[in-house]
C-alpha cells in the first residue's frame, strides 16, 4: 500500500500542468450559429448551412464555389499540406545554430531583422527576410566543409556576413573587398556579400549595379540569383517611396526571368501597379479548379486586395468578386444589381443574395418568395433560401404557414443541413410558439462552441427565461419533460434564486442557498464554468448567486402568456429591479434569525457563510459582512465557525 | 480690555486666514495625459502644443515553446515635434518563459525602443504567476540602465501585490477590461480609497470605450482607444473626463 502511495506521489511529480495564457481570464463561449465563418471552413461535412454576408471573404469565396457546384478539390483545401507549426524553424536561430555548429561558440539567437522607416517615423519594415538567414546558414556550412572551419577564408567569410547582417536593423556597414589570395569561390561570395550589404542598408542603386555585375560573372555561384535580386532592388526602392516607375521596371525584369520565384514576386509587384487588374485575375483563378495549386496563395492575396480596393457591385468582371461585393454591400444599388444578375443567370448563388436583402416592404417580395417554392433539398443553397423564405413569411405575419413549413422541415431535416442551421430554424420555430410546451421544445439548441455538441439555451431563448416569464412559468418549465434534464436543473436553480427575492425568505431557505452559489438569477452564456450539478462550488470570479437590481431588458413577453401571467411578470420585475445583492438578501434573514436562535447550531455556520458570500458575490463592500462577522464573534466566539471567519469584507 | 484691539491681537487670526486662503486657492495638481498609440496607423500631429504625450507601441515580444519572437511596429505613426514620447513594448507568452531568454529580451526591448526623442520605456505584460520570475529578472536587467515603467493589472495594485519592490519607475493600473474585478475596483475608487501598492499611485490607464471610474486627481493618465485617435474624439473624451489641464 505504502509503495503504491509513493509511486502515485512520484507520478504526480511528472504531471504537466495545463498552460495558462498570459492574458485573460478567458471563459468558454457558447456558439450556436457562427456568422463570420461556417463550422467547417471548407464546407465539408453536412453542407454549408446558412450563408451570411458577414462571413469573412475567404469563406465567401468557398461558398461561391460550393453554390455553383464547384466545391474545393482536396489540393485546394490544403489536404496533405503540412499545417504551419509553432515549431517551424526560426531563421535567426538557424543562423545562430549554423555558427555554433561550425565554430563551436554560442551566439545570441536574437538579431534585429527589421529596419526603421525614415518616413513616416516610428514604423519598421521587414528588411532581412528569413531566406537570407537560411541561405547564409547553409552557405557557411558548405564553405566550412570545403575549406575547413579554421581556414582564414571561412573566418573572413563569417566576419563579412556578420557585417552584412548589421545592416538589417540600422546604419550602413559594407564588408571590405576580398583579401588577396582567397579562393575564387570565396571571392565570388564576397562580391555577393558586398552587394547584399548595400541592399540591406538601402543603397539600392549601388546594390543593383553590383548584382547585375554578378549576373554577368559566369564563375559566380550567385549568377542565377543575381538578376532576381537586381529586380528586388527596384521593388524595395519603390516600396520605400521611390516611385511607381520602379515597380513597372521590376515587373518587366521579373517577367523576363520567368522563374517560379520571379513569377510569384511579379504578382506582388503587379498588385502595386494595378491592383484592380490583379483582383480580376485572382477572381478568375479562384473560380477555376484547374488553378488549384495556387488556391491558398491566391485566397490570401484576394482578401488582402479586397481590403484595399473593393469594387462597387456590378463593376468587377469576375462573377465571383461581383457576387462577394454585392452580397456584402448594403445599398439599393446592390439589391437592384443582385436582382438583375439573378434574372440573367438564374443561379442559386444570386438568389441567395437577392433573398438575403429582401424584406416585405418590397412590392415584389411575394414574387421572389415564390422562387423558393421548389428548392431541391440537396441544393447547397437549400438552408439559406429556406431560412429567408421563412423569415419573409414571419415578417408578413403568415405565422401558420411558416409554422407548418418549419414543423415539416424540422421533422425531416435533409442530410446536408448542419446543426448550426438547425439551431436557426429552431429559433424561428420558437418565435412562433403557441404555448409553453412549444416554446420549451424549441428553446434548447446545440452548443457547437468547443467541439462537443451539448444542449444549451441560445441568447433568444435565455432572454425569454430571464425577462419574459413570471416565476410560476419558470417553475413549470423547470419540471417540464420537454427539456433535457441538464437544462431543467439550470431553470430550477434560477427559479429558486428568484423565489428568495420575490417571496418571504425563511432561514432554512437562506441557509440552503448560501451553500449553493451556483443558483443564479439569470442565465449566462460565457462565464459560468461550473459543471452540471456543481452548484456548490464558488466561482472565484464572483459569478455567484446574483447582483443588485438592473433594468429589465426590453422584450415583449411571449404571446402565449395569459393576461394574468403578464401582470405577474410586471409586478415581479418591479421588485426584481430593486433587489439587493444575494449576500444582503440572504444575510439579512440569517442575521435576524441568529439573534433570536442562539441555540440553533446552524446559526453560527450561517453567519460564517454570510461573510463568505460577501467575499464571493458581486460586491465585497456591504455592511452585512461586518454585521454578520460581529454577531458571530460576539455570540459564538469560541466556535469553529468563528475560527474559520478571521475577517469580514 | 477690548478684543482684537492691538496689532498683536490681529496677527495670529490674519495669519491663519491667509494660510487657509493659500490652501483653498492653491492650484489643483495638473493631470498629465498620455495617449496609448497601438499597432495601427496613427496621425497624432493634432497634439501639437497640447501638452499631451504619446506612449506608442514600438514592438511586441512573443514567447512560446522556449523561444522568443520579436515583432517590431509595422504601422506608421506621425507626431508633432513637441510631443513627449514613451516607447511601449508588449509581451505575450504561453506557459513558462525560461530565464535564459532574459538577455535576449532585454536586448530586443532596448533595440525596439531606441528611437530619437523617446524619454522612457514601458513594458506591457499581464504575467501569470509562473511567468513572474522571468518578468522580475527582465525588469531587474532593464533597470540596470534605466528603470522601466510597467502596466499593471488592477489586482497587482490591490491584493495580488507581487510587484512591490520591483525596480520600476511606475506601475500603471489598467482600469479597463478588468473582468470580474471591475465592480470591486470601481467601488474602491468611488469610495476615495487608493491602491495598496505605492508604485501604483502615480498613474492610471483608462479605456475610452468603457464607463469611466472615479479618477483620483493629480495622476498621470494613459488613455487607450480602440480605434485610431482623432482630434474630435479626443476632445469629447477629455470633456467626459473633466480632467483639469
Amino acid at each position: 500500500m505504502n509503495r503504491l502511495l509513493i509511486i502515485s506521489c512520484a507520478a504526480l511529480l511528472f504531471l504537466r500542468p495545463a498552460e495558462a495564457p498570459s492574458c485573460g481570464p478567458f471563459f468558454p463561449e457558447a456558439i450556436f450559429t457562427p456568422t463570420n465563418h461556417p463550422i467547417a471552413a471548407d464546407y465539408s461535412g453536412r453542407g454549408p448551412g446558412i450563408l451570411y454576408s458577414t462571413f469573412w471573404r475567404r469563406h465567401l469565396v468557398t461558398a461561391y464555389r460550393v453554390l455553383n457546384d464547384r466545391p474545393l478539390t482536396p489540393i485546394e483545401r490544403g489536404v496533405g499540406t503540412p499545417a504551419a507549426s509553432a515549431e517551424a524553424k526560426n531563421p535567426a536561430q538557424e543562423w545562430a545554430a549554423a555558427r555554433s555548429r561550425v565554430f563551436g561558440m554560442q551566439h545570441d539567437s536574437w538579431m534585429r531583422t527589421d529596419r526603421n522607416l525614415a518616413k513616416p517615423e516610428f514604423a519598421s519594415y521587414a528588411n532581412c527576410l528569413g531566406d537570407s538567414l537560411f541561405t547564409a546558414a547553409k552557405t557557411l556550412e558548405d564553405r566550412a566543409r570545403r575549406f575547413g572551419a579554421s581556414s582564414v577564408g571561412v573566418k573572413n567569410w563569417l566576419s563579412a556576413q556578420e557585417t552584412v547582417f548589421k545592416n538589417c536593423g540600422e546604419g550602413q556597414s559594407i564588408p571590405s573587398p576580398a583579401e588577396p589570395g582567397l579562393p575564387p569561390l570565396l571571392r565570388a561570395d564576397r562580391e555577393y556579400q558586398i552587394a547584399a550589404a548595400y541592399f540591406y542598408s538601402e543603397g539600392f542603386d549601388e546594390a543593383r549595379r553590383r548584382f547585375q555585375a554578378i549576373a554577368r560573372d559566369a564563375a559566380s555561384p550567385w549568377r542565377e540569383m543575381a538578376p532576381y535580386l537586381a529586380a528586388r532592388c527596384l521593388i524595395r526602392k519603390a516600396s520605400l517611396g521611390g516611385g511607381k516607375q520602379f515597380f513597372v521596371q521590376a515587373k518587366q525584369e521579373l517577367d523576363a526571368l520567368g522563374t517560379p520565384a520571379a513569377r510569384a514576386l511579379s504578382q506582388y509587384v503587379e498588385s502595386n501597379i494595378d491592383p484592380e487588374a490583379v483582383l480580376e485575375r485572382l477572381g478568375a483563378e479562384l473560380d477555376d479548379p484547374g488553378k488549384q495549386t495556387k488556391f491558398q496563395i491566391n485566397l490570401n492575396d484576394l482578401t488582402f486586395l479586397l481590403d484595399k480596393v473593393m469594387p462597387e457591385p456590378g463593376v468587377s468582371r469576375s462573377p465571383m468578386i461581383d457576387w462577394i461585393v454585392t452580397f456584402q454591400t448594403l445599398s439599393e444599388a446592390a439589391w437592384n444589381h443582385a436582382l438583375e444578375r439573378w434574372r440573367t443567370v438564374r443561379s442559386h448563388a444570386w438568389l441567395v443574395v437577392v433573398l438575403s436583402k429582401t424584406d416585405t416592404s418590397r412590392t415584389n417580395w411575394r414574387e421572389l418568395l415564390a422562387l423558393t417554392d421548389q428548392i431541391p433539398r440537396r441544393s447547397p443553397a437549400y438552408a439559406t433560401l429556406t431560412y429567408h423564405r421563412l423569415r419573409l413569411l414571419m415578417e408578413a405575419g403568415e405565422k401558420d404557414r411558416a409554422r407548418s413549413e418549419l414543423d415539416s422541415l424540422l421533422g425531416n431535416i435533409p442530410d446536408n443541413v448542419p446543426d448550426s442551421a438547425i439551431n436557426q430554424f429552431r429559433a424561428q420555430r420558437m418565435e412562433l410558439a403557441r404555448n409553453m410546451d412549444e416554446f420549451l421544445g424549441f428553446s434548447a439548441r446545440k452548443n457547437l462552441g468547443d467541439g462537443t455538441v451539448v444542449d444549451a439555451f441560445d441568447r433568444d431563448s435565455a432572454a425569454v427565461f430571464n425577462y419574459g416569464l413570471p416565476l410560476v412559468s419558470l417553475r413549470q418549465a423547470s419540471a417540464s419533460p420537454v427539456l433535457p434534464s441538464s437544462l431543467r436543473i439550470v431553470l430550477r436553480n434560477m427559479a429558486e434564486a428568484r423565489t428568495s427575492v420575490l417571496q418571504p425568505l425563511a432561514f432554512n431557505e437562506a441557509y440552503r442557498l448560501l451553500k449553493l452559489p451556483g443558483h443564479r438569477m439569470f442565465l449566462g452564456f460565457d462565464s459560468d464554468t461550473r459543471a452540471e450539478g456543481d452548484d456548490r462550488r464558488l466561482d472565484s470570479y464572483r459569478n455567484n448567486w446574483w447582483c443588485e437590481g438592473s433594468e429589465k431588458e426590453t422584450l415583449s413577453p411571449p404571446a402565449f402568456l395569459s393576461d394574468s401571467e403578464k401582470a405577474a411578470l410586471e409586478e415581479e420585475w418591479t421588485r426584481l429591479r430593486k433587489r439587493p445583492i444575494a449576500a444582503v438578501t440572504l444575510g439579512r434573514t440569517v442575521i435576524d434569525y441568529a439573534k433570536t436562535h442562539r441555540d440553533d447550531l446552524r446559526s453560527p455556520e450561517a453567519l460564517h457563510l454570510t461573510v463568505r458570500a460577501t467575499r464571493y458575490s458581486c460586491d465585497a463592500t456591504s455592511p452585512i459582512s461586518r454585521q454578520a462577522f460581529q454577531l458571530l464573534h460576539q455570540l459564538w466566539p469560541k466556535s469553529d465557525w468563528a475560527a474559520k471567519t478571521p475577517y469580514y469584507y | 480690555m477690548g478684543f482684537l484691539t492691538t496689532r498683536r491681537d490681529w496677527f495670529l487670526p490674519v495669519l491663519l486666514l491667509a494660510l487657509m486662503a493659500v490652501w483653498f486657492l492653491r492650484p489643483a495638481r495638473r493631470s498629465e495625459i498620455y495617449l496609448w498609440a497601438w499597432e495601427r496607423p496613427e496621425d497624432l500631429r493634432f497634439l501639437e502644443n497640447s501638452g499631451i504625450g504619446v506612449a506608442y507601441l514600438s514592438g511586441t515580444l512573443q514567447f512560446a515553446s522556449g523561444k522568443m519572437r520579436v515583432l517590431p511596429r509595422m504601422q506608421p505613426m506621425r507626431v508633432a515635434a513637441d510631443t513627449r514620447l514613451i516607447a511601449v513594448v508588449r509581451m505575450e507568452a504561453e506557459g513558462q518563459i525560461p530565464e535564459t531568454l532574459v538577455t535576449g529580451a532585454a536586448s530586443a526591448i532596448q533595440t525596439l525602443t531606441r528611437r530619437p526623442r523617446v524619454e522612457s520605456i514601458q513594458i506591457d505584460f499581464d504575467a501569470v504567476v509562473s511567468q513572474r520570475p522571468f518578468y522580475r529578472a527582465l525588469v531587474e536587467r532593464l533597470a540596470e540602465s534605466d528603470k522601466p515603467a510597467i502596466t499593471a493589472l488592477a489586482s497587482w495594485c490591490f491584493d495580488d501585490t507581487w510587484i512591490k519592490g520591483l525596480p520600476i519607475s511606475d506601475a500603471i493600473p489598467m482600469l479597463f477590461q478588468m473582468g470580474p474585478d471591475t465592480r470591486v475596483i470601481r467601488r474602491m475608487l468611488a469610495d476615495g480609497r487608493d491602491f495598496s501598492v505605492p508604485e501604483c499611485r502615480n498613474s492610471l490607464g483608462i479605456g475610452t470605450d468603457e464607463a469611466l471610474p472615479r479618477i483620483p486627481s493629480g495622476r498621470r493618465i494613459y488613455l487607450f482607444h480602440p480605434r485610431a485617435w482623432t482630434s474630435g474624439e479626443l476632445r469629447d473624451i477629455l470633456g467626459t473626463l473633466r480632467i483639469r489641464r
